[in-house]
C-alpha cells in the first residue's frame, strides 16, 4: 500500500473517532481533540520558526543588514512580559501598537469599502422608461433594516414603527437564506468526510 | 398515529439518517443536472477574459473545516488558468495547517497533469502571520512580504515565476480568494482590491455566502463561488467534473432530509400543542 | 501608576495617527515610505510574538498535570504529542513529506470531522427546534427551505426554475438586509475604533470606559 492509502485509512480512523462523540462522550474522542490540539501547536511551533522567523532573522535583518527591524523584535519581545506578573502592563505595550495600527488602517482603509455600498443601494426609480421594482425593494430594505437597528429612538408609531416592522421581515428573510446556505454548507462537510472513508480509504465509492 | 412521539425520538437515530441518506446516492448516483448561477458564471468570465499569460493571485484562505467545500474550487481555477497559460501565485492567511499544503496538493495535481512547472507557470508562497500587514506589503513588494522564501523555505529568486511578478500593483491581474472568515475577501477587498483597482473574485464557504452577496451586487466582487455547489458548477463550466460534482446527489438527499425533518417535526410540535389544549 | 495605564494608549493614538496621517494626506514617498515601514513593523512584531499562544497553551496543560485536574491525562497527552511532534516535525522540516503526512491525514481530518458535525447538529435542530410559532418564524423557514430546495439539484427537478427564485432572493431581499446589518455594523466599528484612537475605552489596560 502507498502512503496516501496509508493516509486515507488513518484519516478515517480519525474521522470515526471524532464522530464517536455523537453517540457517546468518550475517552475515544478526546483522545483525538487534544491529539489535533497538539499536533496544530507541533507545526505551528516548526512552521513559523522555519518559515518566517528564521528568514526575517537571517536574511532581513543578518543579510540584508536591516538593523531597524531590530526595533519591531524588541516590540514584539515586550509581549512576553504579561507572563511577568509585575511587567504585565509592558506587554500593553506591544498590544498597544497592534490595537493602534488596527484601528488606524479600519479608519484609512474602510471608508471607500462601505462607500461604494452607499451608493450602490440609490439606485434610479425609473430604469429605461420602466419602474425598476428591484430597485426600490432594494432600497426600502436596506433603509428599514437600518430603521430596525436604530435603538436610539421610540419607534411607537408611525413611519418608524412601520418602517421597522418591514425591516424585520426583511431581515427574517435573509437569515432563512443564511440558514438554507449554512445547511447547505454542513452538509458538504459530513460528504467531505463521508467521501474519505467510502471513497479514498474503502474503494467502495467511484 | 401518535405524532407526539416523534418529540421524544432519540436524536442518534437523526444522525444514523444523515448519514445513511447521504451515503445512498454515493452508491448509486442520481446523476441530476446541475444549473450554472449567474454568480459563477461571473468568476469563469472574470477568468476567461484575462489575456494569455496574466498572473492571478490565490489566497486560500481556509481553515480544515471549510476545506471539503473549497479546495475543488483550486482544482476547476488552475484548470481553467492553465489552459489560457495564466500563472498562478497562492499564498494563504487563514490557517497554516490547511493552507499551504491543500493549495499544492489541489493545484500541484493539476499542473502536473497539464504539464506546468513549479516556479515557472505556478508558486506556493505559503502562510504568513499579520494578514493585513502582509497584504499591503504585498501591493509593492511581494518578495519582502513573503520574507523572501517559498512555502518550502527556498529563496523567491531562484524561481523564474518570481522574476516576473514583483508586487500586486504592477504585476497581478486578478485576484481570486477563497474565503470562510477572517482574514478573507473581506480584507483583499478593503485594503487590495480596493485601493489598486484590481477586480477580485473567489468562492466562499456557504456558511458566509449569503453575507457577501451586496458586493457581487454593488460589482466590489466579480461574482463569487458558494461552497460545494459553486465549486461543482465551475467544475461543470471548465469541463472537468471532479470531487464538487460528486457531492451534489448526495447534497440533494441531504436537502431533502432536512426539509422531512422541518415538516415532520412541526407535525410533531402542532400535534403536543393541540394535545395540551385538549387536556 | 499613571505611566502605566497611559504608555499604552499613547502608544495607540501615535500608531493610529501616523497611518491616518500618511493615509489621507500626500507626503509623496516618505508617507508611502514610513507606511510600508509600518506595515514591515506591523509583520515582524507578530512573528516575534508567535510563541504567546504556545507557551500559555503549555502552561495551562502543565498545570492540569501538576494539579491532577479532572481529565489531567488528556492535556498529558497533549504535552507529549507537542514535544515529540514538534522533534518530528523540526527534523523532517516544517513542510517535509512526514510533516505534511500528519497534518493532512491527521491533524485536518480531525479538526475537520469535529466541525462536520454542525451538519449532525443542523439536522437534529431542524427536527426539534425549527417551529413555526409565529409570523416571523415562517418567513424565516419558508426563505430557508426555497433556498435549499433553489441550490440542490433535486430542487430544479421538483419545482422547475426554483434556482432562479433561490437567486433572487440571495441577490434582491438577503443582499439587502444584510447590506443593512453590515452598514450598522460598519458604522459601530468606526465608533468604537475612534473610542480607542483617543483613549476612551481603557478596558484593556485595565481602566474603566470613559462615557
Amino acid at each position: 500500500m502507498t502512503a496516501e492509502q496509508w493516509g486515507a485509512i488513518a484519516g478515517s480512523i480519525c474521522i470515526i473517532m471524532a464522530w464517536s462523540y455523537l453517540f457517546k462522550e468518550s475517552d475515544v474522542y478526546y483522545f483525538a481533540e487534544h491529539l489535533f490540539v497538539g499536533l496544530t501547536v507541533a507545526r505551528g511551533l516548526t512552521y513559523t520558526f522555519e518559515n518566517q522567523l528564521k528568514p526575517l532573522i537571517l536574511k532581513d535583518i543578518a543579510e540584508k543588514g536591516q538593523w531597524s527591524l531590530l526595533i519591531p523584535v524588541v516590540i514584539g519581545l515586550l509581549i512576553y512580559c504579561w507572563f511577568f506578573k509585575g511587567l504585565r502592563w509592558v506587554a500593553r505595550i506591544t498590544m498597544g501598537f497592534w490595537i493602534g495600527y488596527g484601528a488606524g488602517y479600519t479608519l484609512a482603509f474602510s471608508p471607500p469599502v462601505y462607500l461604494k455600498q452607499v451608493f450602490d443601494t440609490f439606485t434610479p426609480f425609473i430604469k429605461d422608461g420602466r419602474f425598476n421594482f428591484e430597485g426600490v425593494l432594494y432600497f426600502l430594505v436596506v433603509i428599514t433594516a437600518l430603521m430596525y437597528f436604530l435603538f436610539t429612538v421610540k419607534k411607537e408609531s408611525g413611519v418608524l414603527k412601520y418602517g421597522s416592522m418591514f425591516g424585520r421581515y426583511a431581515l427574517m428573510v435573509a437569515f432563512g437564506s443564511a440558514y438554507g446556505s449554512i445547511t447547505m454548507a454542513y452538509l458538504s462537510l459530513v460528504i467531505g468526510k463521508l467521501q474519505v472513508i467510502f471513497k479514498d480509504a474503502l474503494h467502495l465509492v467511484k | 398515529m401518535d405524532w407526539d412521539k416523534l418529540q421524544r425520538i432519540d436524536v442518534r437515530w437523526i444522525y444514523v439518517l444523515v448519514i445513511v441518506c447521504l451515503l445512498v446516492p454515493m452508491f448509486w448516483p442520481l446523476g441530476l443536472p446541475i444549473t450554472i448561477s449567474e454568480n459563477t458564471r461571473k468568476v469563469w468570465e472574470a477568468v476567461d477574459k484575462l489575456p494569455p499569460g496574466s498572473v492571478i493571485l490565490v489566497s486560500h484562505d481556509t481553515g480544515p473545516g471549510n476545506a471539503p467545500e473549497l479546495n475543488p474550487m483550486l482544482s476547476a481555477l488552475a484548470k481553467q488558468a492553465f489552459e489560457k497559460n495564466c500563472k498562478i501565485v497562492g499564498v494563504a492567511f487563514f490557517d497554516q495547517l490547511v493552507g499551504p499544503p491543500m493549495f499544492q496538493e489541489y493545484v500541484g495535481s493539476v499542473a502536473e497533469k497539464m504539464g506546468k512547472k513549479y516556479g515557472v507557470d505556478w508558486i506556493n508562497l505559503g502562510f504568513r502571520l499579520n494578514a493585513t500587514a502582509t497584504m499591503r506589503q504585498m501591493c509593492d513588494d511581494i518578495h519582502g512580504a513573503m520574507l523572501g522564501v517559498d512555502w518550502q523555505n527556498k529563496p523567491l529568486s531562484e524561481f523564474p515565476i518570481m522574476n516576473e511578478v514583483k508586487s500586486i500593483k504592477d504585476d497581478v491581474d486578478l485576484i481570486f480568494v477563497t474565503t470562510v472568515g477572517t482574514p478573507g475577501y473581506a480584507d483583499w477587498m478593503t485594503y487590495v482590491a480596493e485601493p489598486l483597482k484590481k477586480p477580485l473574485t473567489g468562492g466562499a464557504s456557504l456558511t458566509m455566502y449569503s453575507g457577501l452577496q451586496q458586493y457581487i451586487r454593488s460589482g466590489q466582487l466579480q461574482g463569487f463561488l458558494g461552497g460545494l455547489r459553486g465549486a461543482a458548477e465551475y467544475e461543470k463550466l471548465v469541463g472537468a467534473p471532479g470531487k464538487g460534482c460528486s457531492g451534489m446527489d448526495a447534497q440533494s438527499l441531504g436537502h431533502m432530509m432536512i426539509i422531512t425533518f422541518l415538516i415532520l417535526g412541526n407535525i410533531g410540535y402542532f400535534a403536543s400543542a393541540r394535545k395540551k389544549s385538549r387536556a | 501608576m499613571q505611566l502605566r495605564r497611559q504608555l499604552p494608549l499613547m502608544v495607540v493614538f501615535v500608531t493610529a495617527l501616523l497611518v491616518m496621517l500618511f493615509k489621507f494626506f500626500n507626503f509623496g514617498e516618505t508617507g508611502k515610505n514610513v507606511l510600508s515601514q509600518m506595515d514591515k513593523w506591523s509583520q515582524v512584531t507578530s512573528i516575534v510574538a508567535f510563541l504567546l499562544g504556545p507557551i500559555n497553551l503549555i502552561r495551562l496543560h502543565i498545570g492540569n498535570v501538576a494539579k491532577r485536574r479532572p481529565r489531567w491525562i488528556h492535556s498529558a497527552l497533549t504535552l507529549v504529542v507537542i514535544v515529540v511532534f514538534t522533534i518530528v516535525f523540526a527534523l523532517n522540516g516544517s513542510n517535509g513529506k512526514v510533516t505534511l503526512w500528519v497534518v493532512n491525514n491527521i491533524a485536518i481530518q480531525i479538526s475537520g470531522a469535529i466541525y462536520a458535525m454542525l451538519g449532525f447538529y443542523i439536522c437534529s435542530a431542524a427536527y426539534r427546534s425549527f417551529k413555526l410559532k409565529n409570523l416571523e418564524a415562517t418567513v424565516l423557514l419558508l426563505s430557508a427551505v426555497i433556498l435549499m430546495l433553489a441550490q440542490a439539484p433535486i430542487g430544479e427537478a421538483i419545482i422547475p426554475g426554483i434556482s432562479k427564485w433561490g437567486e433572487w432572493i440571495l441577490s434582491v431581499p438577503n443582499s439587502a438586509g444584510m447590506r443593512g446589518i453590515r452598514l450598522g455594523a460598519a458604522i459601530g466599528a468606526f465608533a468604537a475604533s475612534i473610542r480607542v484612537i483617543l483613549g476612551l475605552e481603557r478596558s484593556w489596560v485595565g481602566g474603566s470606559t470613559a462615557d
